[in-house]
């Protein structure tokens, strides 16, 4: 990142080749809009390159530095898209065709309840969850980038954990 | 240094605390707490029931694994202007203070109201004959005068 704060390109390209897929899939996940989560890795890596200077490795580690700001430019459109579309309606939107067509359909089926039932959960839990299960952050990172004690983050993803097995129960 | 985990024993309260918040792959637990956890599954047969119910809803969440396009990201022809490092306003300040072209300045504008306020006690404004005099004149206005045309 001093490179980059020096305005070094090969550095800043480096840096987004290495931790843009993670972000995106955070943003994905958070988001479950493949468009918007371009954006928010897009506008990432811009205020990565803007703020270099102001990254403090003794802080947090740049995977979670970068984790913060994506999370930050996320909540902000949540909070935009509360007040016109649940994010769970938009699950199908992310759904990969990937797969043989045999396996496809089944696997869109569970895709889309999983998405649905993760978009269901509250926004901090979710947020809780896929910190952690899915970016695979350490607990410390994760309530940093969350701005909360790592025992207030235990307690969101036991609840998080517990609601999304009754929602799944419910809708198998 | 602070003795880790490994050496003092973790309670089955806190291993099902664990396995409830972050399911039961060792490598997403706290890896202060990793070890203990592992001692204690070996010995607890209830808290391998625990990990296998974890393990049944991980499973599930295994499944979402939604893939970025392939294009991810590609830089800009042009990169916007980058910000200088933040600095503490305190440290900001006192560099200035000590700045010989502006920090006189700054210094005189910092004190100027202190020193106002310091000249206004030794004058002593308000003495007790001017308050009595203020009370009389609020308790006997001055009659308005008006014009008899």
């Amino acid at each position: 990142m001093r490179r980059v704060s020096r305005g070094d390109r090969d550095a800043f390209a480096a840096i987004a080749t290495t931790h843009g897929p993670a972000i995106e899939r955070f943003a994905l996940r958070l988001l479950v809009q493949r468009q918007r989560a371009e954006e928010v890795l897009q506008e990432t890596l811009m205020k990565a390159w803007r703020e270099a200077a102001r990254y403090d490795p003794d802080r947090a580690r740049l995977s979670t530095w970068l984790h913060q700001i994506a999370h930050n430019l996320c909540i902000d459109i949540l909070r935009r898209q509360r007040r016109e579309q649940p994010v769970a309606e938009n699950a199908d939107t992310i759904i990969g065709s990937d797969e043989s067509p045999e396996s496809l359909v089944q696997t869109q089926e569970t895709q889309r309840q999983l998405a649905s039932a993760i978009g269901a959960l509250s926004q901090r839990h979710r947020t809780a969850l896929i910190l952690t299960y899915y970016q695979s952050l350490p607990n410390r990172d994760v309530a940093q980038i969350m701005g909360i004690s790592v025992r207030a983050l235990e307690s969101l993803l036991v609840r998080a954990r517990r609601e999304l097995k009754t929602i799944l129960e419910e809708s198998t | 240094m602070k003795p880790s985990h490994s050496q003092t024993t973790l309670s089955l309260e806190r291993a099902i605390a664990l396995l409830d918040a972050y399911g039961a792959l060792p490598d997403r637990w706290p890896e202060a707490e990793r070890e203990a956890m592992l001692a204690l599954l070996a010995k607890s047969p209830e808290l391998r029931a625990q990990r296998d119910a974890a393990a049944s809803l991980d499973s599930l969440l295994d499944l979402w694994d939604p893939q970025p396009q392939a294009h991810t990201f590609s830089l800009p022809a042009s990169l916007p202007s980058q910000q200088s490092p933040q600095r503490r306003w305190s440290t900001t300040f006192i560099n200035d203070l000590l700045n010989p072209l502006v920090g006189w300045q700054r210094l005189a504008f910092a004190t100027t109201p202190i020193m106002i306020g310091f000249f206004w006690g030794l004058q002593g404004a308000n003495t007790v004959e001017d308050w009595s005099a203020a009370e009389f004149s609020l308790l006997n206005p001055i009659p308005e005068v008006t014009s008899n045309e």
